[in-house]
């Protein structure tokens, strides 16, 4: 019993610790109003986008590839302009490794 | 003939694949596993059909009591989004269970089938995001009546997404309640044994592109009963792939049973054949509405 609770916290321990790597960037801008931009645009991003689908990481496609992306799924998330302008620019930028 | 029923086989099956490829982008809770739950929920109002086949065979040897054991059991499910990260899910499973009972002393062994059907009914509750936050994570209660059984079972889902990768981990308790019907001596008794199985499941997949993924599911089931205690904690393993296009997905696994992890009196052997089977294959088809 031992052994088989040991080899079910190792699996465990190993989810864990692939989860404690790569999530959603949370933004931390010394420019108070452009802070609060940020935070709104992730706000944004996760309420309206992960509702339907998967989110994906920001650096996963290219800043071009979201502005087309965002075109297709602003409609059928219901985005206003300014709420994808939002999701857009928290978006874009993401530290670049 | 036969030739000319393939051409049309083929036609009809290029058709309905041209259908799918025609079908706007997905709005589906991008389910990708067939026995591992993911932490994802419908949004509100929308509508989820699902049609899972499970084909399970190879209840035979190694102890088991059957010359013959083949199941094949269907679910139909409808999952309703209800907004405020719930969903609901209401099944009509159907279950048929064709078997032979090994008698050395027969010179035939004459099939038997069971079929039973059940409604169940599902609840999950979203608290986390796999990518937003450090680890996705949802709670799940499943409520299951039966022609002779109740069952009441409970999930706590965690996942991960990394970029093409996801990790889901499942922990999964289950409370059955049975009705068996025995005859002692002249009497016939009715009597209600409990069962609680318990299970943790794995999955992996690795994504090519938006529309496919291929990974594995590691499954470990245990029974632990109210006469003999932990009996058994069985290992299954396998391959998992996965096909999305617009709105129809479609999700294939195979799960071999590996080895009996916990060996008791009631579960000595090696692979449990009689409770579990050699091969089981599951396929998942479902339609975003």
């Amino acid at each position: 019993m031992k052994q088989l609770l040991a080899h079910h916290i190792i699996l465990l321990l190993a989810s864990m610790l692939i989860a404690c790597n790569a999530t959603l960037y949370v933004p931390s801008s010394s420019e108070p109003i452009e802070q609060n931009k940020l935070l709104a645009g992730r706000n944004l991003y996760v309420q309206k986008c992960s509702n339907c689908h998967n989110l994906f990481l920001p650096e996963r496609f290219t800043d071009e590839k979201w502005n087309s992306k965002l075109d297709t799924m602003q409609v059928r998330a219901k985005i206003n302009n300014n709420e994808r302008e939002l999701i857009y620019h928290y978006i874009i930028s993401h530290p670049k490794k | 003939m036969l030739f000319d029923v393939y051409l049309t086989m083929k036609k009809h099956l290029a058709i309905i694949l041209i259908s799918f490829c025609c079908v706007t982008q997905s709005f589906a809770q991008d389910r990708v596993f067939a026995r591992t739950y993911q932490s994802n929920v419908l949004p509100k109002g929308g509508f989820d059909f699902e049609y899972w086949t499970t084909l399970r065979t190879g209840k035979v040897g190694n102890g088991s009591p059957f010359a013959f054991g083949r199941h094949l059991d269907s679910r139909y499910e409808m999952e309703f989004g209800l907004g405020k990260n719930i969903q609901t899910a209401f099944y009509l499973n159907t279950y048929n269970f064709k078997y032979a009972m090994l008698d050395y002393t027969a010179t035939s062994f004459p099939t038997q089938t069971e079929i039973e059907t059940s409604f169940s009914n599902e609840w999950k509750f979203k608290l986390s995001d796999p990518v937003a936050n450090k680890l996705g994570s949802a709670l799940y209660l499943e409520v299951t009546a039966g022609s002779d059984e109740y069952e009441l079972e409970g999930k706590i889902i965690l996942d991960k997404r990394y970029n093409n990768d996801l990790f889901a981990l499942n922990i999964v308790g289950e409370c059955e309640l049975e009705t068996v019907v025995e005859k002692q001596g002249s009497n016939i008794v009715r009597t209600n044994e409990i069962f609680t199985p318990f299970e943790i499941d794995y999955a992996y997949m690795h994504f090519f592109g938006t529309n496919c993924g291929a990974g594995l599911e590691i499954s470990d089931r245990n029974l632990v009963s109210e006469k003999n205690g932990w009996e058994h904690s069985v290992l299954f393993g396998g391959p998992t792939l996965h096909f999305n296009q617009g709105r129809f997905f479609a999700i294939f696994n195979a799960l071999p049973q590996i080895i009996n992890l916990r060996k008791t009196a009631v579960a000595p052997q090696n692979r449990i054949l009689d409770i579990y089977e050699d091969l089981d294959f599951r396929l998942i088809t479902g339609y975003s509405f």
